[in-house]
C-alpha cells in the first residue's frame, strides 16, 4: 500500500493529491494528507466527511479547510470540474511564455457595469 | 498586550511589510500562505492590544483628572500617578502598534482565500507572482476626484448635514501571474473604485462616513492549445462581464473584464475572482474530451 493521500486536489480541475498521507479518516478510512484533514474535526475526519457532518455549511474563511467546503458549495452552483491524471501534465513541462506579448488593446469595453 | 512582545518575533522583512503594506514578490503559494497567516495572526493580536492600550489610556486620563480635586486626600495622591502611568502605557502600546496595522480584514477575507484556491490549483513548487497593496484606499495618490460640498450650511434649513462631500478613489490592490497545474496561465489585475461619502452633522459637528465599492477584475486565461479548445473569436458582454477569445502562440487566450458592484459596507469577495476564472473553464473543451 502506498502512503499517498487518496483525495482530489484542485478547484477548476481535479487531480489526485498524492501528497504523503499523515492519517486515515476516522469515518471513511481513506488515507489523507494534512491538507485534507479537517481542523474543525480535530484532524480526525477528512474534509469530505467533516463537510457531510457539517451538513454542507461553508466553513469560515479563517479555517484551514475553508477551500474544500467552498469547493463543494461551488460545485453545487453547476460548475463541473475537469478531472485529470498526473500523466496528463507531462506535455506542459516545456510550455513557453508566449503570453508575454499579450495585447491588451482588444479588450472589451470597460464601461459595462 | 501580547502583540508588543510578539512584534519582536517577526522577521525584519515581515515588519517592513506590515509597515509599508505593499509587496511584490514571487514564491510558491504555500510560502505566501505561511507569510500572510503569520501576519494575519499578528494583526489580530495587535488590534486587540491597541484596543486595550486605548482603553488603558482613557482610564488613566480619567483617573488623573478625577484625582486632581482629590489631591488633598490619600486617594487623590494615589490616583494621579496611577492614572499617569496607565495613560503613558496606553499611549506607548497604541503608538507602537499603530504603524503595523493592516486596515480591516483584508488578509482574512481577500488575500488568504485567493491564495488557498491557487494553492489547490497550482503545482507545489510553482511560483506565484503577486503585487499587493494593502494600504486601503484613503491615500492622496489614489484620489481620483471629489465633489463640491453639497451639504446645507444654513442651520435653520432643517437639513441634517451641514457638509457632504463625495470622494472617488481608485485602489489598484492586486496584480498576479500564475501557471496552474494543467498548464493554464492566469494573469490578472484587480482594483476597487470607491465612493467615500463624508458627512458632518449640524448638531455637535458629528462626522459620519460610508464607502461604496465596485471591483474591476481583468483576467487573462491562457489555455494550452494541446489541452483545451476555446470558441474562436468569441466576443460577448453579459453578466460575466466582457469576454473575448484570441489565439496566440501555443495558447488560446480568454480575456474577461468585469465590474462587480457591492452594497454599502461590502467589498470584494473571493467568489468574484473564482467566477472570473470559471468563465474560461466552462467554455473550454478538453482536447481529449471530458473525463
Amino acid at each position: 500500500m502506498n502512503n499517498l493521500c487518496q483525495f482530489k486536489r484542485g478547484f477548476f480541475t481535479l487531480r489526485m493529491c498524492n501528497r504523503p498521507a499523515s492519517k486515515q479518516c476516522a469515518a471513511c478510512n481513506k488515507l489523507s494528507c494534512q491538507y485534507h484533514l479537517s481542523a474543525q474535526a480535530q484532524m480526525q475526519l477528512c474534509v469530505d466527511c467533516a463537510q457531510k457532518q457539517n451538513q454542507g455549511r461553508t466553513s469560515n474563511y479563517q479555517d484551514d479547510d475553508w477551500v474544500y467546503s467552498y469547493r463543494s458549495w461551488y460545485y453545487t452552483s453547476g460548475y463541473q470540474p475537469y478531472r485529470f491524471g498526473n500523466q496528463d501534465y507531462s506535455s506542459f513541462e516545456n510550455h513557453d511564455n508566449t503570453s508575454e506579448d499579450w495585447d491588451d488593446n482588444y479588450a472589451g469595453d470597460f464601461n459595462d457595469s | 498586550m501580547k502583540a508588543i512582545f510578539t512584534i519582536n518575533s517577526l522577521l525584519p522583512k515581515e515588519k517592513n511589510l506590515l509597515k509599508v503594506k505593499q509587496i511584490q514578490a514571487e514564491m510558491p503559494p504555500e510560502q505566501w500562505i505561511n507569510l500572510f497567516t503569520k501576519l494575519r495572526d499578528f494583526d489580530k493580536q495587535a488590534d486587540t492590544s491597541r484596543w486595550i492600550g486605548g482603553g488603558m489610556g482613557c482610564v488613566g486620563l480619567l483617573l488623573a483628572i478625577i484625582g486632581i480635586p482629590l489631591i488633598s486626600v490619600l486617594v487623590g495622591i494615589l490616583m494621579i500617578p496611577i492614572g499617569l502611568i496607565l495613560l503613558a502605557v496606553g499611549i506607548y502600546v497604541y503608538a507602537t502598534l499603530k504603524p503595523y496595522d493592516i486596515q480591516g480584514d483584508v488578509l482574512t477575507t481577500r488575500v488568504l482565500p485567493l491564495l488557498k484556491i491557487l494553492r489547490e490549483e497550482m503545482k507545489t513548487n510553482e511560483n506565484l507572482k503577486l503585487r499587493l497593496d494593502l494600504r486601503g484606499f484613503e491615500f492622496p495618490e489614489k484620489l481620483l476626484s471629489q465633489s463640491e460640498d453639497y451639504g446645507d450650511n444654513s442651520f435653520f434649513s432643517g437639513a441634517r448635514y451641514k457638509s457632504i462631500i463625495d470622494y472617488y478613489y481608485r485602489d489598484h490592490w492586486m496584480d498576479g501571474d500564475a501557471t496552474l497545474a494543467d498548464g493554464t496561465r492566469l494573469i490578472w489585475s484587480a482594483y476597487d473604485l470607491v465612493k467615500h461619502i463624508k458627512k458632518v452633522k449640524h448638531r455637535k459637528g458629528k462626522r459620519k462616513s460610508k464607502s461604496k465599492y465596485r471591483t474591476y477584475i481583468s483576467m487573462q486565461v491562457g489555455m494550452n492549445r494541446k489541452r483545451y479548445m476555446l470558441p474562436p473569436s468569441l466576443k460577448l458582454k453579459g453578466q460575466e462581464g466582457a469576454v473575448r477569445t484570441q489565439k496566440s502562440g501555443d495558447y488560446n487566450w480568454m480575456l474577461v473584464k468585469k465590474t462587480v458592484k457591492y452594497p454599502a459596507g461590502q467589498s470584494f469577495q473571493p467568489n468574484d475572482f473564482v467566477n472570473t476564472i470559471a468563465s474560461a473553464y466552462i467554455r473550454a473543451t478538453p482536447v481529449g474530451g471530458r473525463k
